[in-house]
Formats: structure tokens, C-alpha cells, sequence
């Protein structure tokens, strides 16, 4: 969906965030190549769905730099910003008898006048859209009567009718089941293989890591380990961050980690709390 | 137009058109004065007053219902419509009529900031804590609307009391009808162009923000907008309730929910809807009349309560 503008994607240098008097986001430095799939790993209440509303510009961080393909993002107009970034959030919430086509249409928005209605490529765009989201299918029916699956292929469609270059998704694979969930994140490796590029945070470590290029784990509002999976995914440091025991194993056909977990023992001393805050809303 | 025709007086379609026609400057006078005063200074001002006042606050209730996120927001419900009369009121008292709109503005927009501040006080902008607290907002200013009426005590306070609680559009003349269509000008028009903006709240606040809205600038912007509609409208009708809320929703059943053609929609259907309410009230018990809000809250009560139950459903 994105136009082949040369650049590095996103990076970002010491993104801090308060809420109050606690940094919710603390000097995090992130970049997402283009065309990769970055996975963004952390208990609840590390910071993830902050740090995804910071890059989207729902939220203004701090930050020594910010910028997508070079240019500064904190400085970029709203409007224009919308073009370039797009959010897919968690449990989008939508009111009664919206169409999926209207849904879809709503990602064009940062690319309308105020006065003017729907032009031939704004249809061509939701069009398109939909066939890249597999949702083309249910386009005629209405959004609060679709499966979970299907709603999680039309709020992706509606990100990409943004035509952005940056896709941020919260959780996309969250109450889907596993089916729907490999759906998703194989239709997000195709994108980003097609240059998009795409930051996800997610819980399921196992399938970060046969889906992600490289993962990003916070904890706190800090990022304790970054990189490719094989080298970050390691027991000691997810007994740190989650404080539970696992095993890393080889996925017999792909070679990539695969996550078990050791049953709690009752009799065992307990794992380090990892001090879980609330996710903000 | 039809409704100029109809009312105690008998008027044919033909009389009317042939006054109107003369006030423009396109014919010869035909009628005898007294009908052609009938047609001219009592009947136009008054359905033009109805239209005005019909499509602004259907205008103000797509809005509030969109920003709001809750199907019940509507100027009368979360009490803005109180607000405005008791501004309206007091300057009436004071015999300040020029600052009648800016006070039922002023009033308007403090029962506003009370309705949403009580509501977020009291937990949060939901559908029923904000109804809930637009009904205690309305209370309150609807006795202060009364009292000062009472405590002014001209000759017929307790008519002047109902016209502005109930609304009414009786002696609705061409000012009131100027006032009126200068606010749907000026306001209301501009917001018919913000349907897209209002279709990026579908999803929320993030949602919004993220499409690239200013979220707490917009809000801000268009709520005092609705207020200083209201404001202008309530000044010339009293309060008249539930136009906002059904309409809106009337139109949404039909055309969907694109805001690009339910806020103009909405603004024809609520019109058309108060010309017509406003003509039953002038003519069912004739020679007396009805304030109209009697027969807005007639019809809107039972669609308040069948939307009340729905949100429960859906919640």
C-alpha cells in the first residue's frame, strides 16, 4: 500500500511518556525497518499500547528524535501524519449498524475535504483495501454482526485505506482464535513483504517469533532486550519479565523459537512479581 | 409552504402565494389587508421560525450524539435547552432584549459545562450517567427559569412560565424568525460540513486521533457550537424538547450513519417535522393552543424510551 519512498522506516531515539508523575514510557529507543514486522513484547501494563498511541500521535512524547522514512514526526501536521501512520487499536468499540464499507471508508478521512464526498479513488482505495485484508468478502454487511476474525480483517482494511506506511496494531490477534490469529499475522508478514512496515504488540511469544523480523521487549515502560527473536526470547530473560519458567525449543520445519512453559509448582519459591501495573485505556 | 394555509382563519393556497408574491415585489396586492396581515406578519414568520428552529436542534443532536459517543445526547436531555432559558429569561426580566442571545448562549453553555462536568464527576460520560445528569441540570434550571418568572410577576406568569419550560412558538414574529435563520446560517451551516469529522469519532477518542483530529480541540469547537445554536434557538422558542433526539435518529434508520447525509437530512426532516408539529398545536384545540413542546415530547417520550432500552440491550 505504500509508495516506494526511499528510507529507513521508523526511528525513534529516548520516547518517554508521563502519566502523572509516573513515566509510563521511559527513554525507549525503537526502529521498524521498512517492509519488516517488528513485534512489541512486555507483560500487561509494560507500556505497549502507550507506546503505540505515542507513535500514532494520539498522545505528544517526549523525544530526542522521531522521525519515519527521515522526516520528523513531531513536528508533522495531524493530517499528514494520519497519511503516513495508521493504528489498528484493541477492541475497537463501534456503535449500531455501521457497514464494513463505511467502516473502511473512515481510514480516508486524512485524505478528504471537508465539503467534498467520496472521489473515485477514495472507492478504489477502500476497494483495494478490503481485497488486501481478505474482508472483500463481508464488504456489504455490517460491522457488529461480523465474527471477531472478520472484524479484526476490516479494522486492518481501514488502517490500509489510510495508505500508510506505518501499520501499528494493539494486540490484533487478542479473543481470536488460533485459526483467525495466523490469518492475521500472515496477512501482516504479506504486507510488510510488500513494504509496508509493521510494529505489533502482542502476548503470544511463540508466534512473535515465527511472525516478527525482530522484537522489542518492555517492561516498565523501559525496553530490556531488542533484536532478532532467536537472540532475545531466552529463559533467563523472560523469567525476568514475566517471572515465569520456559523452556525455548526449535520449530521442527521453520527453525524458529518456540516457547513451552513449565506448569507452576506449588511447591517451588515464587517467581519474581514483575510489578503489573494496569494498561492505561 | 402548505401550513401557512392552514389555521383558524381560511386561507386557500392560491391567497397565500398571491401575498407572498406581493411582499417580494412580483404581483399586485389581491388580498384584503386583514387576511394578507394574516398570511404576511402572523403565519410566514411563524412556520419560517418552525423550520429554523426544527432543523438547528435536529443539527445540534447529530452533533452531540456523534461527539458524545451516546445515542441519548440531545439539547433538551443533557439540559442545555434549561440553560438557555433561564439566560433568555433573566434578560427578559432585566429588559435587556437586545443581549438575549448572548445571555441564552451564556446559559446554554454553563448548563452544558455542569451536565458534562457532573457526568464525568459522577463516573464517566456514559449514555445514563449523562442523561441522569442533564435530567438534575434540567431540574435545577428549570426551576430557576420558573422562579424568576414568578418573581417578576406580570399578569400571566404562569403562561409565560410553560411557554418557555414546554416551548412554544406562539408570537414567533419576523424577528424571531430573523434571529432564528441567522443562527442556522451562521452555526448551522458550518456544521453541516464537519460529517466527516464526526464520522472519525465512530470508534472513539484514539480512533479520531489517530485519522489525524484534533480530539479535544474539535470537541470543544463544535460543543460550544451547538451550544451557541441552542442558545440563538431557545431564545425565540423556550425550551422544546426531544427534536434533537428523534429526528437524528429517524433519519440514521433510513439513510445510515454517514454523517455527510445525515447531518443535512436530519436538519430538512426536523424542519419539516416542527412546521407541521408546530401547525397541530396552533389548530387541534383551536381557538386555544398547545405549546408545542407538548406535542414534541409526545411523540419523542416513547422514542426516548424504546432508544433507552436498546442502549440497555446493547451495553
Amino acid at each position: 500500500m505504500s509508495g516506494g519512498r526511499p528510507g529507513n522506516g521508523l526511528e525513534g531515539s529516548r520516547v518517554s511518556f508521563a502519566r502523572g508523575s509516573r513515566l509510563v514510557v521511559d527513554g525507549v529507543d525503537i526502529t521498524v525497518p521498512r517492509g519488516a514486522v517488528g513485534a512489541l513484547l512486555g507483560p500487561n501494563g509494560a507500556g505497549k499500547s502507550t507506546l503505540l498511541h505515542l507513535l500514532a500521535g494520539v498522545e505528544r512524547p517526549e523525544v530526542a528524535s522521531l522521525t519515519l522514512d527521515g522526516d520528523d514526526l513531531v513536528s508533522l501536521r495531524r493530517r499528514e501524519r494520519a497519511r503516513r501512520i495508521a493504528l489498528v487499536e484493541q477492541d475497537a468499540q463501534a456503535p449500531d449498524a455501521l457497514g464494513v464499507e463505511h467502516v473502511v471508508g473512515l481510514g480516508r478521512i486524512p485524505h478528504q475535504s471537508a465539503w467534498g464526498g467520496d472521489s473515485t479513488r477514495d472507492r478504489e482505495v477502500v476497494a483495494r483495501a478490503l481485497e488486501a485484508a481478505d474482508a472483500t468478502a463481508f464488504a456489504g454487511r455490517r460491522y457488529d454482526e461480523l465474527s471477531g476474525g472478520e472484524r479484526q480483517r476490516v479494522n486492518l482494511a481501514r488502517a490500509l485505506a489510510q495508505e500508510p506506511e506505518l501499520l501499528l496494531l494493539d494486540e490484533p490477534t487478542n479473543h481470536l482464535d488460533i485459526r483467525a490469529q495466523l490469518a492475521t499475522l500472515g496477512l501482516l508478514r504479506r504486507l510488510a513483504d510488500d513494504g509496508l512496515s509493521v510494529l505489533a504488540a502482542l502476548h503470544d511469544l511463540s508466534l512473535a517469533a515465527s511472525y516478527a523480523d525482530h522484537v522489542v521487549v518492555l517492561a516498565n515502560g523501559v525496553v530490556v532486550a531488542a533484536g532478532d527473536p532467536s537472540d532475545v526470547l531466552t529463559p533467563p530473560l523472560i523469567r525476568a519479565v514475566w517471572g515465569v519458567e520456559a523452556s525455548v525449543l526449535r520449530h521442527p520445519s521453520t527453525g524458529r523459537p518456540l516457547l513451552a512453559f513449565a506448569p507452576a509448582d506449588a511447591d517451588a519459591p515464587a517467581a519474581p512479581e514483575p510489578a503489573p501495573a494496569p494498561e492505561p485505556a | 409552504m402548505l401550513a401557512v394555509t392552514i389555521g383558524p382563519a381560511g386561507l386557500a393556497p392560491g391567497d397565500v402565494l398571491a401575498s407572498i408574491a406581493a411582499h417580494l415585489g412580483l404581483g399586485e396586492p389581491t388580498l384584503s389587508p386583514l387576511r394578507d396581515a394574516i398570511v404576511w406578519e402572523l403565519r410566514m414568520p411563524r412556520v419560517l421560525t418552525a423550520a429554523a428552529v426544527g432543523a438547528g436542534l435536529a443539527i445540534c443532536g447529530v452533533v452531540m450524539q456523534a461527539l458524545t459517543r451516546n445515542p441519548l445526547a440531545d439539547p433538551y436531555l443533557l439540559g442545555l435547552s434549561s440553560g438557555a432559558s433561564v439566560g433568555a429569561v433573566i434578560v427578559l426580566v432585566l429588559g435587556m432584549a437586545v443581549a438575549l442571545p448572548v445571555a441564552a448562549f451564556a446559559g446554554a453553555l454553563a448548563a452544558l459545562a455542569a451536565t458534562l462536568g457532573l457526568a464525568r464527576a459522577a463516573g464517566g460520560l456514559s449514555p445514563t450517567t449523562t442523561v441522569l445528569a442533564g435530567l438534575a441540570v434540567s431540574a435545577v434550571f428549570g426551576a430557576v427559569t420558573s422562579l424568576v418568572i414568578f418573581w417578576s410577576a406580570t399578569t400571566d406568569s404562569y403562561r409565560e412560565i410553560l411557554n418557555w419550560l414546554l416551548g412554544s412558538l406562539a408570537g414567533a414574529g419576523w424577528p424571531a424568525a430573523a434571529l432564528a435563520g441567522a443562527a442556522i446560517a451562521i452555526v448551522g451551516l458550518p456544521l453541516l460540513a464537519t460529517g466527516r469529522t464526526l464520522d472519525a469519532f465512530a470508534f472513539g477518542d484514539t480512533a479520531a486521533s489517530a485519522l489525524g483530529i484534533h480530539v479535544p480541540r474539535t470537541r470543544a469547537l463544535l460543543l460550544v457550537a451547538t451550544a451557541l445554536l441552542t442558545g440563538a434557538l431557545v431564545a425565540v422558542s423556550g425550551a422544546i424538547g426531544f427534536v434533537g433526539l428523534v429526528l437524528p435518529h429517524a433519519v440514521r434508520l433510513v439513510v445510515g450513519a454517514r454523517h455527510r447525509a445525515l447531518l443535512p437530512l436530519s436538519a430538512l426532516a426536523g424542519a419539516v417535522f416542527l412546521v407541521w408539529v408546530d401547525t397541530g398545536a396552533r389548530t387541534l384545540f383551536d381557538p386555544r393552543e398547545l405549546p408545542v413542546g407538548i406535542l414534541t415530547a409526545l411523540v419523542g417520550g416513547p422514542v426516548f424510551a424504546a432508544l433507552l432500552l436498546r442502549a440497555r440491550r446493547t451495553s
